[in-house]
This record gives structure tokens, C-alpha cells and sequence, in this order.
């Protein structure tokens, strides 16, 4: 199952905000299903990184903490415009997704 | 057909091993070029104690206080599920940040190595389970940095 990633950014003065969107239940683990009282098992991301033409230049280790459906917002002075942007991920699931975009 | 040149051998393999040592020492600078990422650390993320998330992180190193970081988080939130936490840092050389919520089961919420094509800044929302302490510690050459901010919750974010 794919799961939506969303990447984005936003000119503010001379940096520029990477905002990436992940539709992603981040369950911590310690909720129980109301009815049966069983554990829902976690399921969180765990790793995501951030590369800019090709090189990585972020790399975020998550924990069960980060809400669901996260929104994530980097910054960099040196990213310009027509340079290339990738975000990908994987959960402890062993699921992964990535978006990529040509900065404007 | 098979027998190839041995100084040509010998000569992809010497070249091989620069490249490996090149890599090596490369990991060893105070501001990597490029992100080198640990392992997840299970142990860290599995630990319930604050100061058993900085000794595993930071093998003991006692971290100085700064006013360089700030922590842009709500006074007050009335739903602990998404919290909205900004940090920002005008520390130079960052090379990590993370997050510690010492009032969740598990306190360390994050942890980001950054190169130097990032600026000092992450940004997500957060579940905090009861009023708490957020510590952010930044790695900046050899110093580990703490800052805190006081975060209030009126309804918890763990548990069902």
C-alpha cells in the first residue's frame, strides 16, 4: 500500500522551507482496540531522509512521539532555485514512500 | 581469455581502498558535507528515563545550557495528539537536533542530523501525553547545547 507523501516549499527571504506531508497513522503501540481491549501494534515512521540534487542533506530518526499524518518542516539557505528535491521514508512496518520536485 | 593483467588487478584494488579510507576520514569532520546516519537507535527510543536517552546518545557528555535555541511550542494545548513544536537555532555547525518529552513513556521524540545545506530549524507536531518539559539538545562541533520550554496539555496524547 502506497501512502501519500506530499513535498513542497516556501521562499521565506533567503531560505527556503522544505515542507513534506506524509499520511502515515503513527500509532504508538499503547492504544487498545475499544472493543476487543487488544494492543493496536505500533506502526510509526522511523527514518526520513532529505536530498537535495541527489545528496543527502537530512536525515530525520523518528519515534512513536510525532503525531499522525506528520507535517515536516526543514530549512536551507543554500537550496536554489532549479535544484532538486527528494524525501523519502520507510516505517517500522517495512513500508516506504518518496516524493520529488524541482524547486521553483 | 582469463588471464588478466596482475598490475591491473593490483591497481583497482589499491584504488578501491583510498576510496574507503577517503569515506572514513571524511566521517570523522566536525561538519560532515554529506549526512552519514547512524542506525536507528532502538535503545534510545525504547528508554523511559531522561538521563538514560542522553547517555545513550551522548555517551554522558554533560550538555551546556544556551539561549541560542529556541523552542516555539503553544503555552497551553488542549489537544496533547498534535502539538506543535518549532525549533529553531542560531547555533553554528549544527550537526543534530533532538527532542526529548520527558513526561511520554518513551521522552526521546526525535532526532535529526542535518548538514551544513540545512539551517538550525525543525519544525513537526508532536503527541505529549501530560504538561511537561520539551528539551531540545543541539550537537554544534564537539558541545552538546539544552534549551527547554515548558509544554501544557489539557488532554493527553498517549494511551486510548
Amino acid at each position: 500500500m502506497s501512502r501519500l507523501t506530499k513535498l513542497k516549499t516556501r521562499k521565506i527571504g533567503d531560505t527556503t522551507r522544505f515542507l513534506v506531508l506524509i499520511n502515515h497513522p503513527m500509532e504508538t503501540g499503547f492504544r487498545r482496540n475499544k472493543k476487543t481491549g487488544a494492543r493496536i501494534p505500533a506502526h510509526f515512521i522511523k527514518e526520513i531522509v532529505f536530498r537535495l540534487n541527489g545528496k543527502p542533506v537530512a536525515t530525520g530518526q523518528l519515534g512513536i512521539a510525532v503525531s499522525a499524518n506528520p507535517i515536516l518542516i526543514l530549512s536551507s539557505k543554500t537550496a536554489h532555485s532549479g535544484d532538486t528535491l527528494e524525501v523519502s521514508w520507510k516505517d517500522n512496518k517495512g513500508e516506504s514512500g518518496s516524493a520529488q520536485m524541482t524547486i521553483a | 581469455m582469463h588471464k588478466q593483467d596482475p598490475g591491473r588487478r593490483h591497481f583497482l584494488v589499491r584504488s578501491m581502498t583510498t576510496a574507503i579510507l577517503a569515506v572514513a576520514t571524511g566521517a570523522g569532520l566536525p561538519r560532515p558535507d554529506r549526512v552519514l546516519a547512524s542506525a536507528w537507535p532502538t535503545a534510545a527510543f525504547g528508554a523511559s528515563k531522561e538521563q538514560d536517552v542522553l547517555q545513550l546518545l551522548y555517551s554522558g557528555t554533560t550538555p551546556a545550557k544556551t539561549l541560542a535555541t529556541t523552542i516555539d511550542a503553544p503555552a497551553i494545548s488542549e489537544n496533547g495528539l498534535a502539538v506543535k513544536i518549532g525549533i529553531k537555532t542560531t547555533l553554528p555547525h549544527v550537526q543534530s537536533i533532538s527532542l526529548l518529552l520527558a513526561g511520554n513513556p518513551h521522552p526521546l521524540a526525535m532526532t535529526f542530523s542535518l548538514s551544513k545545506e540545512m539551517d538550525g530549524f525543525v519544525q513537526t507536531r508532536y503527541k505529549v501525553a501530560q504538561p511537561t518539559q520539551a528539551k531540545v539538545l543541539v550537537k554544534s562541533g564537539k558541545q552538546i547545547y539544552v534549551s527547554t520550554a515548558k509544554i501544557d496539555v489539557t488532554k493527553g496524547g498517549c494511551g486510548g
